[in-house]
């Protein structure tokens, strides 16, 4: 009989690992993830996570001890957010190389200087590159389950890729709601034990290790392809996991990789990440009420990024704003990343929409209803015209 | 061939001629047995060809890595089998000191070789925390101006039950100490002095004869922490002259006589408080 | 040697674990003297290419592999293995 607790982010998160299973763990703290890691070692000490728990030194030796868990068979987690993201930094990219499918929660949060203990997406935006998988959360619900099934992605023989879950820190990690925590039984049913055949050090089975076989010095074009692959079999994946998921506990996150929500006869939509997708609703819903053709989409995936369920949405709509809470700095057009990737993403559509960029967000800062207004309001002007009058705004800048 | 199965470091691989290291390597796994995984391969490592399963994260995580396989092993059930990690000088002591030391103070259950060169030598020779007074190096081409890190006497002060240190030419000293780490359990420290003639500009015949020049001179001395009780495992009556050590090794050929006597007397004075230590217990 | 991708085991980190025949490295090489030999067995155990095998007749060098370092000849307590100049 699942329950209903009020948890936060970071207290779902926690419970989902505790669900999980994992062999091996890893915790350092940094604001905003403390809860995350404190509850972890609460859960640990009481017994109910039997794993083995390692309070690391600093972050890089945390990931350290995950990676080499990891490459000895087990099922992993850590967590983490910006100076601790970006000191592992060189561990990280070490991981997809490997292949070794490891979980991670990052709690976004601005990196200095200036920063800010308030969300920022920086931090896990700057692993995009390196071959890690990215979904974006929007409640405390969607924590845990995103918790239970990245584990299922991560792990499936298509994909074998280390995921990254993004839990905006305070905004998310510290706001708590009803969540329905769902029963260890029913988790095992749907998550079964890891059990790697590909790279697993082990004494008796050196197959890889086998020096005769010329080295692969060399071949790094063709392993990074096979890892672009991998990033490609998971779309599917993170959609049948999703799909299953929703069998079994009654609950999707639109098709895995985004959400349309009442985009149907939309002229213009707004894309959100992260929690500013709850704010987004309540506008949507306002304007749709006065009649306004506006639709809205949660980009959940970064990556893979959903390019082919974008461009169905981009050839029904006049016009698209993306809502950065990033920036580039010098980029094409000053956009965000975002707004780059998706102009990349609807680039060779025949009829492609305007695009339009906004940054919001920054260091925190609240995303209101009025900003949401206004973003909805100048998108569905550029989609009556057909005419851009700025490409990327700076939306809550004081000047 | 014959050869290939006794060996778990195979013939073929990259090291220079006269690298000390493999010799090191088989004497470690010829105690140790197969039934080991390997963490980290030292920096020259990778040119060794090995026969077991290993994994490694570059320089900048040489304990911890090991210590995910350790607790990784014990979820598993698999605790029958060995870990252990190699690290260079220069991993030990200057990128990853911090990683060691709290590595250390977990007490993970491990044995850790630092395998000393006593600079950066897979890179062209640059001077880590660990390379000698005094010597040269493409960094540091007027020598050396501060004192090596006395690494195996701070491990011993990390409260861990075994610290060690060992050179290829003493090997039945060698092979006494890795039977007995072998058996312990927690986290283990060896400390081995590897000539290098390429780094040290050295005869590639003379490796394993400058490890045994080391300790007879003093400059090496090899003893052993016992659960912080002190032993000197090799006490002899007459010590040689700390040039002969330096003479052959064209990394200390610039220094004048008054170079070679301050570091003469440096040496004296440590081994004199070595021997003060020996028996008692240092923490 | 070139890989298809497709051929590449998945998972490899980076390793240089190929090997060579190293023999033609070497300008100088082992020449030992058998009627001289102990078989103390100290020069099987100081190579670093694990080239020396003792047999019952006495050391045997697999000159594909040797790299001509000298160690051997450096540490044999009697003397016997003296370093010649390889032939072409």
């Amino acid at each position: 009989m699942a329950e209903w607790e009020i948890m936060d982010g970071n207290d779902a998160a926690a419970k989902g690992v505790v669900l999980s299973r994992p062999d091996v763990i890893s915790i350092f703290p940094i604001t905003p993830n403390t809860t995350l890691i404190n509850g972890l070692a609460a859960y640990t000490a009481s017994g109910e996570l039997k794993a083995q728990n390692v309070v690391a030194e600093n972050e890089h030796a945390a990931i350290s001890v995950i990676a080499g868990a990891a490459a000895a068979g087990a099922r992993t987690f850590t967590a983490s957010a910006s100076q601790g993201v970006v000191f592992m930094e060189e561990v990280l990219w070490m991981i997809p190389g490997s292949r070794l499918p490891l979980v991670m929660a990052i709690c976004n949060r601005s990196i200095s200087n200036p920063g800010s203990l308030l969300p920022t997406h920086s931090d896990s935006l700057l692993q995009r590159d390196n071959g890690w998988l990215q979904l974006y959360l929007e409640n405390a619900q969607e924590c845990i389950d995103t918790t239970i099934q990245s584990y299922k992605i991560a792990e499936d023989k298509r994909v074998l890729l280390p995921i990254h879950y993004c839990i905006d820190g305070y905004t998310l990690s510290a706001c708590a709601m009803p969540v329905n925590v769902p029963d260890q039984e029913e988790v095992d049913e749907f998550l079964p034990p890891y059990k790697p055949d590909h790279f697993y050090l082990d004494p008796d089975n050196v197959k890889l290790m086998e020096p005769n076989v010329p080295g692969y010095r060399g071949s790094e074009t063709e392993m990074r392809y096979k890892i672009s692959v991998a990033q490609d079999n998971a779309r599917e994946v993170i959609k049948e996991v999703n799909e299953e998921f929703g069998k079994k506990f009654g609950r999707t996150y639109g098709n895995g990789l985004i959400e349309e929500y009442k985009c149907e006869d939309a002229e213009g939509v707004l894309i959100t990440m992260g929690s500013m997708t709850g704010t987004a609703r309540v506008v949507i819903d306002e304007l749709q009420e006065q009649g306004k053709p506006i639709g809205l989409v949660n980009l959940r995936s970064f990556r893979p990024f959903p390019t082919e369920d974008l461009r169905k949405v981009a050839r029904k709509v006049k016009a698209i704003g993306f809502i950065d809470r990033n920036f580039s700095h010098g980029s094409a057009a000053g956009g965000g990343i975002g707004t780059i990737e998706t102009s990349r993403a609807l680039y060779h559509l025949d009829d492609r929409p305007k695009l339009l960029g906004f940054i919001a967000g920054i260091g925190g800062r609240d995303v209101t209803l009025d900003n949401m207004r206004h973003m909805a309001n100048r998108v569905l002007k550029v989609a009556e015209t057909g005419k851009v009058d700025k490409e990327v705004e700076w939306v809550q800048l004081r000047a | 061939m014959a050869i290939e199965e006794k060996n778990i470091i195979l013939s073929g691989g990259n090291t220079c001629p006269g690298c000390a290291g493999p010799i090191i390597h088989r004497m470690i796994y010829n105690v140790i047995g197969k039934n080991v995984i390997q963490f980290g391969g030292g920096g020259c490592g990778g040119g060794m060809p090995r026969l077991i399963p290993s994994y490694s994260l570059h320089h900048s995580g040489v304990a911890t890595g090991a210590t995910g396989i350790v607790k990784a092993l014990e979820a598993q059930g698999r605790t029958d089998i060995t870990v252990m990690t190699f690290a260079g000088d220069g991993a030990a002591s200057s990128t990853s000191f911090g990683k060691l030391s709290a590595a250390a103070l977990r007490n993970d259950n491990m044995i850790f070789f630092t395998c000393d060169n006593e600079a950066y030598m897979n890179t062209g020779v640059q001077k880590s925390e660990l390379t000698p007074y005094g010597a040269w190096t493409r960094t540091t081409p007027l020598g050396k101006d501060y004192r090596k890190m006395n690494l195996p006497m701070i491990m011993a002060f990390h409260y861990i039950p075994y610290v060690a240190t060992v050179t290829p030419a003493y090997h039945m000293d060698f092979v006494r100490k890795l039977k007995k780490a072998k058996d312990i359990e927690g986290f283990r420290y060896i400390h081995i002095l590897q000539p290098c003639p390429t780094g040290w500009r050295h005869d590639p015949s003379k490796s394993i004869e400058l490890s045994r020049l080391a300790v007879q001179t003093k400059m090496w001395p090899l003893y052993e922490i016992e659960n912080g009780e002190l032993s000197v495992t090799y006490k002899p009556r007459e010590f040689k002259p700390i040039s002969e050590y330096l003479r052959p090794q064209r990394r200390f050929r610039h220094l004048s006589e008054e170079g070679v006597e301050e570091i003469q007397k440096l040496q004296d004075a440590d081994w004199e408080k070595l021997l003060e230590k020996d028996g008692k217990n240092v923490w | 040697m070139s890989y298809k991708y497709q051929e590449i085991p998945i998972g490899l980190a980076a390793s240089a674990r190929t090997r060579r025949y190293t023999g033609s490295w070497s300008i100088y090489r082992p020449d030992t003297d058998l009627d001289t030999c102990t078989k103390c067995n100290l020069c099987v155990m100081y190579c670093p290419d694990a080239c020396i095998e003792m047999t019952d007749d006495g050391p045997v060098t697999d000159f594909n592999y040797c790299k001509g370092c000298g160690i051997c000849a450096n540490e044999c307590p009697v003397s016997a293995i003296t370093m010649v100049r390889a032939e072409e």
